[in-house]
């Protein structure tokens, strides 16, 4: 115990040295934070933290693998717990989803015999890239996940990443072989989307919460809990009607929806590589924005499987 | 990702204070700001701040037993979460969308 002690007094507290080290090194760290700010994308450090990620990814791929385990065995004990219960329902479920499916097939074959006939542009085919999250969504402040694939693989900045069941972010920022997904949950995300149940234009605001809320929502339009939200495309970064979630049940003023995927809890992800809109006439100005908007309203003839289509959901969970 | 490398930064400061000098506590702090992608220089301040204020507790909490060094952490991890709100706060400012001040 007392080497101990005189231990703590030569780099605990004590000695002037290291204590006018100490001060110096606070004061970078304020300094940094400064210069940093709250906007990263404007921030110096913005390449550099992707260098980090890159030159840190196989270390990170190891570590995630035991997280990975846990993650499942958790996993299966609750998915475990009320097996039978469970059973029952998901066959139930089942059975309302093969009427879905019918219903979408039809549609599906009625929307193409119509785009023919009207000579819609066919929407551009998604390209799926397959990623892996390789770290846990950041820390209390920051809803991001680094995933192992990037530009080597066709990933670049904007693009959609969704989980199997609906959207969990976008690219923020992409080095050679990792990329940084923006959460729908951070506090700098913002994702113009679409109410489909009335047909309502809004804007899905993170705020370091697990459910984002809603905001600038249409004026005169009645907002209820249930309804779906999906993407909007009218950002002109993310393609229409990738499903995001459902407006949550909540008593006070503001609106917030339930996400259908679960962004810190996501494993694999699929990234969208929606191939860039042509223009046929001369390059928009800044002053036309809506005319961007009409190619990629069509999102209906993407064969891709987790491109989940406009179809109307039941209006219960 | 909770306060895992404040776990090692803990227990070295306050059992082997030589082993954990500041400058690896500042780079600590930095790597996980980096990589997690938040604002730079918080983690390192935070951490640097947090074992400067538990330091002055060194005599109490070390060389005492494991119950000792344990209550120190949670004495030490509240420390840390209430200076990163604290700083958070301050350095990104108020939520741009006018959200609830406490998140």
């Amino acid at each position: 115990m007392a080497k101990r002690r005189s231990l703590g007094t030569i780099s605990g507290l004590g000695g002037p040295w290291a204590r006018g080290f100490l001060v110096i090194l606070v004061l970078l760290s304020i300094a940094l934070l400064a210069i940093d700010r709250a906007r990263p994308e404007q921030s110096p450090f913005f390449h550099i933290k992707q260098v980090v990620a890159d030159s840190t990814r196989p270390v990170l791929t190891i570590l995630s693998a035991p997280l990975r385990t846990l993650n499942q065995v958790s996993a299966a004990i609750a998915s475990n717990w009320q097996a039978a219960k469970r059973v029952r329902e998901l066959e139930r479920d089942n059975r309302n989803l093969m009427q879905w499916r019918d219903l979408a097939l039809a549609l599906h074959e009625k929307m193409s015999r119509y785009e023919e006939l009207l000579g819609a542009p066919k929407a551009p085919t998604p390209i799926v890239i397959t990623a892996r999250a390789i770290t846990d969504a950041g820390g209390p402040f920051v809803r991001a996940r680094l995933v192992n694939v990037g530009t080597d693989d066709g990933v670049a900045e904007g693009q959609a990443v969704l989980a199997y069941n609906g959207l969990i972010g976008r690219i923020m920022s992409v080095g050679k072989r990792t990329a940084r997904v923006l959460l729908l949950t951070d506090l700098n995300s913002r994702v113009p989307v679409f109410i489909t149940d009335i047909g309502a234009h809004a804007i899905l605001a993170g705020d370091n919460s697990g459910a984002p809320r809603l905001i600038y929502i249409e004026r005169g339009v009645q907002v209820d809990a249930g309804m779906r939200i999906i993407t909007s495309g009218e950002d002109g970064v993310l393609p229409r009607g990738l499903a995001i979630g459902q407006i949550a049940p909540t008593g006070g003023k503001e609106w917030r929806v339930s996400l259908f995927a679960r962004p810190e809890r996501v494993d694999f992800v699929s990234i969208l590589e929606v191939p860039a809109i042509q223009f046929e006439e001369a390059p928009p100005a800044p002053a036309d924005a809506e005319p961007a908007l009409e190619p990629n309203v069509e999102d209906g003839t993407s064969t891709a499987p987790v491109a989940e289509l406009a179809i109307p959901a039941s209006g219960g969970r | 990702m909770p306060l895992f490398p404040f776990m090692a930064i803990y227990f070295w400061s306050m059992t082997r204070p030589d082993y954990m000098p500041y400058a690896a506590i500042f780079v600590i702090g930095l790597f996980q700001d980096v990589l997690t992608g938040g604002p730079v220089g918080l983690w390192a301040l935070t951490y640097l701040l947090t074992v400067v204020i538990v330091s002055t507790q060194i005599d109490v909490i070390a060389g005492r037993g494991r119950s000792a060094l344990w209550a120190g952490f949670i004495l030490a991890a509240v420390v840390a979460t209430v200076l990163v709100w604290v700083i958070a706060r301050i350095a990104l400012g108020p939520d741009p969308a006018g959200g609830a001040a406490w998140f």
